[in-house]
C-alpha cells in the first residue's frame, strides 16, 4: 500500500474533528483508572500515549485536504471549528501536552502524578474546543474549564508556596471570570440571545457604540487576563515559577496556544464591527505595554521559572501585535497561529528541560546561577534548552524566527511600524535574559562541584527523561530550517485557512 | 552546486569535527583543516567559473533559496575561505574541547558564506543572525578573562542593530513585493527612502562598526580567542560594508544620497578616533582592535562617496583589512600563547629574541599603516581620492587620520619589537611553525594585492559598475 493509499484510507477518520479530543479524554479517564490500581506510572504513560495519538491525528487532519470540494474548516457540533489551521494549532496543543506528560511529571509528589496527567489530558481536549470555538458561550465554558485545571496544576507542587500562588491565581481569575460573564451577558443580551460569532456579528453591526463597546471592553480585559497581558499579568510569573516545571510546560504552552487561537478568532470577528473599532487601538497599546514591561521585568529575575513567566508576558505582546492588525486578513490570523505554535513549542521545550534539571539535580534551586556549568554534565538537555531559548528570542534557524517574522510582517503591512520596532527591539532585549541562562549553562563554572551533586542525584532522583526536551528541540530546529530548504509555503501549510 | 557546497561543506565538516572530537581530541583539527582547505578550493573553483561566465556572476536556486555570486561577493568569499584556513591553523594547538571549537569555527564560516552568497533578503537575514550564535559560544567558551561579559555584549549590541535592520527589510519586502535582492523594479518613494536607508543600514553600521556604534568591538575582539578574533575582524566586519553595498544602497539610493555626507563624516571620524584610541592603548590586542575601527573608517568613506571607484576602493580596503587584521591578530595571539600577557609595556626588544615573530610583526604594522606596495595602500588612497571628489577639503581630516595610523603602528613596533630587551622574555621561544605558515600565506596575499590591486578591482568592476548604473549615477 502506498503512502497516498494509506492517507486515502485514513481520510474519513481524520476528517472527524472531535476524534483527537475524544482520544485525549478517554486517555485521561484510562489514566485515572490505572491510578486506582496503584499503577501511577502507567497512568501517566497512558495519558501521554493518548495525547501523542491526538497530536498525530490532528497533524494528519491539518496536512490532508479532507475533501477537495469543501473547505478544510469544518464545524463539528455546529459550534467548534476543526480542520485546516485549527487542526494545525490543535496538533501543537496536543504535542506540547504530550511533552509535558512525557516527562513523567516526577517533580510532583508521588500519588498526584496520574491525576495531574489526567487533568492535562482533559485540559488539552478543552484546549481544542477553546481554539476552535465559534460560539461565545462555548468559548467561555472551555475557558473556565481550562482555568480550573490551571488552578489545580499550579497547586500541584504541594507546598505552601504553590498553594499560595494557586489561591492568588484563583482569586484573580475569579474577578476576570466575573468581567467575562458581564461582557458576554452584555453582548449576548444586545444581540437578542444570539451567541454564535456569525449571528453576534450581524446583529451587533447595526448597534450604536456605547453599550456594545462596554461589553467588548469587559471581554477584552478578561481575555487579556487569561492571556497574561499587561496590566493583567501579575499571576503569570507566580504561576510559572511555583508550578512544577512539567505541568508549567502545559500551562505555558498548550493552554497559551489554545487561548491565543480562540481569542484571536473572537477578536477578529469583533473588530470588524464598527462599534468595536476603538478596541483595536486598545489591543495595540496592550501589546506594546506587554512587550516593554515583560522584557524589562524579565531582565532582573534570578529564577528561571519566574524569568520565563515575565518573558511570557512579552510573548503575549507579540501575539497582540498580530491580533491588533486591522482590518485583519486570513494571512494575519495564520501568522498569529504560527507564532502561537512556535512560542508554544519553545516554551514547552524549555519547561520540560527544566523538569529534567529539577528532578535530575535535586540540589538545583531553580535559579539561573544554579545552572552554572550544567552543560558539561547534561549536554543534550542543555542543548535542547538553548534551542528553545534561541527560538523564543526569535533567532533564525529556529521556528521562533518564522513566527515573529510573519507577525511583524503583517503588522508592517498594516502601517504599524512603531509596533514592529517596539517588538523587534523587545526581542533583542530578550536575549539579555535568555542569553544569561545559556551563558550560565555553557560558560560559567559551577561553584558547588558537580561530582557531589551527581552522586546525590543518582541516589534520589527517579529515572529522569531527556527525550521530551529533545523531541521539542528537534521540532523547533526542523521547523526553523525546513522552510529554507523547501520554501516558505511549508510554513503556511499547517496554519493557513485553506 | 559550487555555491551550495560553499555553505554545506563547512557544515558537514563541523558535524564531523564535533563527532570525532568526542573520542579523539587530536582528530578535529585535521577534519577542520581538510574542510577549510576544501572550502577555499571551492571558492577558487567558483572564481574560475565566474571568470568564465559571460555575465560575471553565478547563481543557484533551490526551492527555498537563491544563491548569487558576483563581483561584490566574490572577493569576500575568497577572503572568507582563506581566513577559514588561517583560523584553523591559528588554533592548531587548541586542547580545550577542540572538537566543539573547530565545529563552531566551521559553522561560523558556513554562516558567513550564507550572508555573502544570499540572493534573497530572508536568507541574507538568516545568515546574518546565524553568525552570532557560533561567535557567541566561541567568545564565551574559549575567550580570555572577561569573556562572560564580552560574549553577551557582543551578541546584544549587534542583535539590536540587526533587528532594526530586519524592520527595514520587512518594509522593503512589502514595498517591492519581492524578497529577491536587487535593484527594485518600482522605486520606493523618496520620503520613505530617507528613513528606510538608516533603518536598514543601522545593522550594518553596527557590524562595520562605524565610529559612534563601535563600542562592542574592543571588548569582543580582545576577549575572543585568536581564531575568533581572526574571523571577527577579518570577515565579520566585512558583512557590514557588503550589506551596505548589496542591500541598503540599492533599495534606498535617494536615502543613501542624502545620508552620504553623514556617512562620510562618520567614516572620517572613525579613522581619526580609531587611530587615536589605538595609540593610547596599553594592551597590544586592544590596539589592534582599535586599528580595525580606523581601517573600517576608510571602507565607510569609500562607500559614502557613491562612485564606482569609491565602491571599488571600499572592496579593496575590506579585502586588505581582512588580510592585515587577521595577520595582526594571529601574531598577537601567538605572542599571548607564549607570554600570557598582552601588556605592551612588558615587551621590548622582541625583534632580537624572536626574530621571526618580530619580522612578521614589523611587516604587519607596515601593511597596517598603508605602506605603498602593500595591500593597505591602494584601497585607502583610492577611498581618499574619491572622498576629495565627493566631500572636498573635509578629507584633510581623513588624511590626518591616515597619518596617525603611521604613528600608532610605528610606536607599537618601537615599543614591542625594538627598544630595550625585557629580561623577562630571555627564554621566549619564537613563533610556532603552524602560525608561521599561516602568517606567510597572509603576507603573500598582502604583497600580491599591494603590487597588483587590479586583481581585486577586475573582479569587482562589473558589479560596482552595475550598482552605480542602477543608482542612476556615473563615474
Amino acid at each position: 500500500m502506498s503512502f497516498a493509499q494509506i492517507m486515502e484510507f485514513l481520510r474519513p477518520m481524520l476528517s472527524i474533528g472531535w476524534l483527537p479530543a475524544a482520544v485525549a479524554c478517554s486517555a485521561a479517564v484510562a489514566g485515572l483508572v490505572a491510578d486506582m490500581f496503584d499503577a501511577e506510572k502507567t497512568g501517566v504513560a497512558i495519558v501521554a500515549g493518548g495525547l501523542a495519538i491526538a497530536a498525530l491525528v490532528s497533524f494528519g487532519a491539518a496536512i490532508i485536504p479532507v475533501s477537495a470540494s469543501t473547505t478544510l474548516i469544518t464545524t463539528t457540533f455546529g459550534l467548534v471549528m476543526t480542520g485546516g489551521a485549527f487542526a494545525g494549532l490543535a496538533c501543537i496543543v496536543y504535542l506540547t501536552a504530550f511533552l509535558s506528560c512525557g516527562t513523567g511529571l516526577f517533580s510532583l509528589r508521588a500519588g498526584s502524578r496520574a491525576s495531574a496527567a489526567a487533568l492535562i489530558g482533559a485540559g488539552a481536549a478543552a484546549g481544542q474546543v477553546l481554539l476552535g470555538a465559534s460560539d461565545i458561550l462555548v468559548l467561555f465554558i472551555a475557558l473556565e474549564l481550562l482555568a480550573l485545571i490551571a488552578y489545580a496544576l499550579v497547586a500541584s507542587g504541594g507546598n505552601d508556596r504553590s498553594d499560595e500562588a494557586a489561591a492568588r491565581y484563583f482569586v484573580q481569575g475569579s474577578v476576570a471570570t466575573g468581567l467575562a460573564v458581564l461582557g458576554v451577558a452584555v453582548l449576548v443580551g444586545l444581540s437578542a440571545g444570539a451567541s454564535g460569532y456569525v449571528e453576534l456579528g450581524t446583529s451587533l453591526a447595526s448597534m450604536v457604540p456605547g453599550a456594545a463597546l462596554l461589553g467588548g471592553m469587559l471581554l477584552v480585559s478578561a481575555l487579556a487576563f487569561k492571556l497574561g497581558a499587561f496590566p493583567f499579568h501579575s499571576w503569570v510569573p507566580d504561576a510559572y515559577e511555583t508550578a512544577p516545571a512539567g505541568t508549567a510546560a502545559f500551562l505555558a504552552a498548550s493552554v497559551k496556544a489554545a487561548a491565543i487561537g480562540g481569542f484571536t478568532l473572537l477578536l477578529v470577528r469583533l473588530m470588524t464591527i464598527p462599534a468595536f473599532l476603538p478596541l483595536v487601538m486598545a489591543v495595540r497599546i496592550i501589546a506594546a505595554a506587554s512587550i516593554v514591561f515583560g522584557n524589562l521585568a524579565a531582565l532582573k529575575q534570578t529564577s528561571v521559572g519566574r524569568m520565563l513567566g515575565y518573558s511570557a508576558i512579552a510573548q503575549v505582546g507579540y501575539v497582540l501585535v498580530g491580533a491588533g492588525v486591522s482590518p485583519i486578513s486570513t494571512e494575519s490570523v495564520a501568522a498569529v497561529f504560527l507564532f502561537a505554535a512556535t512560542y508554544a513549542m519553545g516554551a514547552a521545550t524549555a519547561f520540560v528541560a527544566l523538569e529534567f534539571f529539577a528532578t535530575g539535580e535535586p540540589t538545583w534551586d531553580g535559579s539561573i546561577g544554579g545552572l552554572a556549568g550544567i552543560a558539561s554534565k547534561h549536554p543534550a538537555v542543555s542543548g535542547a534548552l538553548t534551542v528553545a531559548l534561541l527560538s523564543m528570542t526569535g533567532i533564525p534557524l529556529t521556528a521562533g524566527f518564522w513566527g515573529k517574522f510573519f507577525v511583524f510582517y503583517g503588522a508592517a503591512q498594516n502601517g504599524l511600524l512603531w509596533l514592529v520596532i517596539t517588538g523587534l527591539v523587545g526581542s533583542a532585549i530578550s536575549f539579555a535574559y535568555y542569553g544569561r541562562v545559556i551563558r550560565s549553562m555553557y560558560i560559567d563554572v559551577s561553584a558547588t562541584g558537580n561530582e557531589v551533586a551527581a552522586e546525590q542525584g543518582s541516589d534520589v532522583a527517579p529515572r529522569v527523561r531527556a527525550w521530551p526536551s529533545l523531541i521539542g528541540a528537534a521540532v523547533v530546529l526542523f521547523a526553523g530550517i525546513a522552510p529554507l530548504i523547501w520554501g516558505l509555503s511549508l510554513v503556511y501549510a499547517l496554519f493557513a485557512f485553506r | 552546486m559550487t555555491l551550495l557546497g560553499l555553505i554545506l561543506l563547512p557544515l558537514v565538516g563541523a558535524a564531523v569535527a564535533w563527532i570525532v572530537g568526542r573520542s579523539r581530541p587530536t582528530a578535529p583539527r585535521f577534519v577542520a583543516i581538510v574542510t577549510s582547505v576544501a572550502v577555499f578550493g571551492l571558492a577558487i573553483a567558483a572564481l574560475v567559473q565566474v571568470l568564465q561566465s559571460g555575465d560575471h556572476a553565478l547563481s543557484a536556486t533551490t526551492k527555498g533559496m537563491l544563491l548569487v555570486l558576483d563581483g561584490l561577493s566574490l572577493p569576500l568569499v575568497l577572503l572568507t575561505g582563506l581566513l577559514g584556513v588561517v583560523a584553523v591553523t591559528a588554533s592548531w594547538a587548541m586542547t580545550d574541547r577542540p572538537g566543539v571549537h573547530h565545529a563552531l569555527l566551521l559553522a561560523l564560516e558556513a554562516a558567513v558564506m550564507t550572508v555573502f552568497l544570499a540572493g534573497d533578503l530572508i536568507l541574507f537575514y538568516v545568515g546574518w543572525e546565524a553568525v552570532l550564535i557560533p561567535m557567541f559560544f566561541l567568545i564565551g567558551g574559549w575567550g580570555h578573562e572577561n569573556r562572560r561579559h564580552a560574549a553577551l555584549k557582543f551578541f546584544l549590541y549587534t542583535f539590536v542593530g540587526s533587528v532594526l535592520m530586519l524592520a527595514g527589510l520587512i518594509v522593503v519586502m512589502m514595498t517591492v513585493k519581492s524578497t529577491v535582492i536587487g535593484a527594485p523594479t518600482t522605486a520606493i518613494d523618496l520620503a520613505t527612502q530617507s528613513w528606510l536607508f538608516w533603518l536598514v543600514a543601522i545593522g550594518m553600521l553596527v557590524k562595520i562598526p562605524v565610529f559612534p556604534l563601535h563600542t562592542w568591538l574592543p571588548d569582543a575582539h580582545v576577549e575572543a580567542p585568536t581564531a575568533g578574533s581572526i574571523m571577527l575582524a577579518g570577515v565579520l566586519l566585512k558583512m557590514g560594508g557588503y550589506g551596505l553595498m548589496r542591500v541598503a544602497i540599492p533599495y534606498a539610493p535617494a536615502g543613501f544620497a542624502a545620508a552620504s555626507p553623514v556617512l562620510g563624516a562618520f567614516g572620517s571620524a572613525g579613522i581619526i578616533y580609531g587611530a587615536l584610541m589605538a595609540f593610547a592603548q596599553v594592551d597590544l590586542k586592544r590596539l589592534v582592535a582599535y586599528s580595525s575601527v580606523a581601517h573600517m573608517g576608510f571602507v565607510v568613506l569609500g562607500i559614502a562617496t557613491g562612485t564606482a571607484l569609491g565602491y571599488a576602493a571600499a572592496m579593496l580596503a575590506m579585502v586588505s583589512h581582512g588580510l592585515v587584521s587577521a595577520l595582526l591578530f594571529l601574531l598577537v595571539g601567538s605572542l599571548y600563547e607564549r607570554t600570557h600577557t598582552r601588556e605592551i609595556a612588558r615587551f621590548g626588544g622582541l625583534g632580537a629574541r624572536t626574530p621571526r615573530w618580530g619580522g612578521l610583526f614589523v611587516f604587519a604594522a607596515l601593511a597596517s599603516l598603508g605602506l605603498p606596495g602593500l595591500s593597505g595602500f591602494p584601497g585607502e588612497l583610492l577611498a581618499m581620492i574619491q572622498g576629495f571628489g565627493a566631500f572636498g577639503w573635509w578629507m584633510v581630516f581623513a588624511a590626518i587620520g591616515a597619518l596617525l595610523g603611521a604613528v600608532y603602528n610605528l610606536s607599537a613596533v618601537r615599543r614591542v619589537v625594538h627598544g630595550e630587551r625585557a629580561p623577562e622574555w630571555d627564554a621566549l621561544a619564537d613563533i610556532t611553525r603552524s602560525d608561521t605558515i599561516a602568517a606567510i600565506v597572509l603576507c603573500v596575499g598582502i604583497v600580491v594585492i599591494g603590487v597588483v590591486p587590479g586583481l581585486v578591482l577586475r573582479l569587482t568592476d562589473p558589479a560596482v559598475t552595475l550598482l552605480v548604473r542602477a543608482l542612476g549615477g556615473g563615474s
